[in-house]
């Protein structure tokens, strides 16, 4: 038997394994501020995807004895400090932050805790501050 | 040097021409979003960073820097989301029912994108940030002294 054997402490909730699942045996729902993720204790498909696509490396897949239960995770979603939606488990951004930190050559990310939607907000609001037209002569 | 998608936010007047155009040229869906911003517009989407933070989190190098652009290899993109949460401009969006990330790709398959092409008011452009910069130049000179000839200065 095949067991599908996930690492609590390395997952971080992304939705890399539930998506690209082709048998969608790994379930992803978001719910009250809280994503949730269910892996399936046994995986007998002809597939290793989810352990070649999870990003930290928290799948193994191999010969189990037994039948090991379902697994369901759970992770706290980042809430956005504008629009207060529930964006991103912060397990994950904690883990990204200091790669976009270095990608960017340092600094504070005042981007961070804010959703895709209200970083366009504040693009588009500095953007178009910046273009008012200055007063002609 | 090659031609990008610049912006003259000043001229657009939120018609959504851009976005429609985009979203046709790409399957229904389309890569700009245009926000709305102290009485008129910003058509908001992806500005190809130099050391682009989506790049950078990506683990499976569907997103790499490309020349003057960063592409989206869609064949290996697993839909993770890391891009989303990176990206500090929101630029990168994610269909949920194809399970993959989207962005733009500055039309590949056109001359010139479907957005610069149908922007009426001139307010996004495809060209050279050399050739864009000495054009906003010249045009504020000649605004300056239409100005002052107004004012009979």
């Amino acid at each position: 038997m095949r067991g599908l054997i996930v690492n609590p402490d390395l997952c971080f909730g992304c939705r890399a394994c539930s998506s690209v699942c082709p048998a969608h045996l790994i379930a992803l729902r978001d719910e009250d501020g809280r994503r949730f993720l269910r892996f399936p204790g046994v995986c007998d498909e002809d597939c290793s995807r989810c352990q070649e696509v999870c990003p930290p490396g928290a799948i193994t897949l191999g010969e189990v004895a037994g039948a090991p239960e379902a697994v369901e995770l759970e992770f706290v979603l980042r809430r956005c400090t504008v629009c207060g939606r529930a964006f991103a488990p912060e397990k994950a951004l904690a883990a990204l932050r200091p790669r976009v930190r270095e990608s960017v050559g340092g600094g504070e990310l005042p981007w961070w805790d804010l959703c895709p939607s209200c970083r366009r907000g504040v693009l588009a609001g500095s953007v178009a501050q910046a273009a008012s037209p200055l007063p002609v002569g | 040097m090659g031609r990008e998608i610049l912006l003259r936010p000043e001229r657009c007047i939120l018609c959504y021409a851009c976005e429609v155009a985009c979203a046709r040229e790409h399957g229904g869906r389309g890569n700009v979003w245009v926000v709305p911003a102290d009485g008129g517009g910003v058509p908001v989407l992806c500005r190809h960073c130099e050391n682009a933070p989506c790049v950078a989190v990506c683990h499976t190098g569907a997103l790499v820097r490309d020349g003057n652009q960063v592409r989206l290899l869609a064949e290996r993109c697993t839909g993770c989301e890391l891009c989303l949460w990176a990206c500090p401009f929101g630029a990168v969006g994610l269909d949920l029912e194809e399970k993959r990330a989207y962005k733009c790709d500055r039309c590949p398959h056109r001359e010139e994108p479907a957005c610069t092409l149908t922007c009426p008011s001139g307010a996004l452009v495809y060209r050279c940030v050399a050739d864009f910069s000495a054009w906003r130049r010249d045009v504020a000179g000649r605004e300056w002294a239409v100005g002052l000839e107004r004012r009979g200065l």
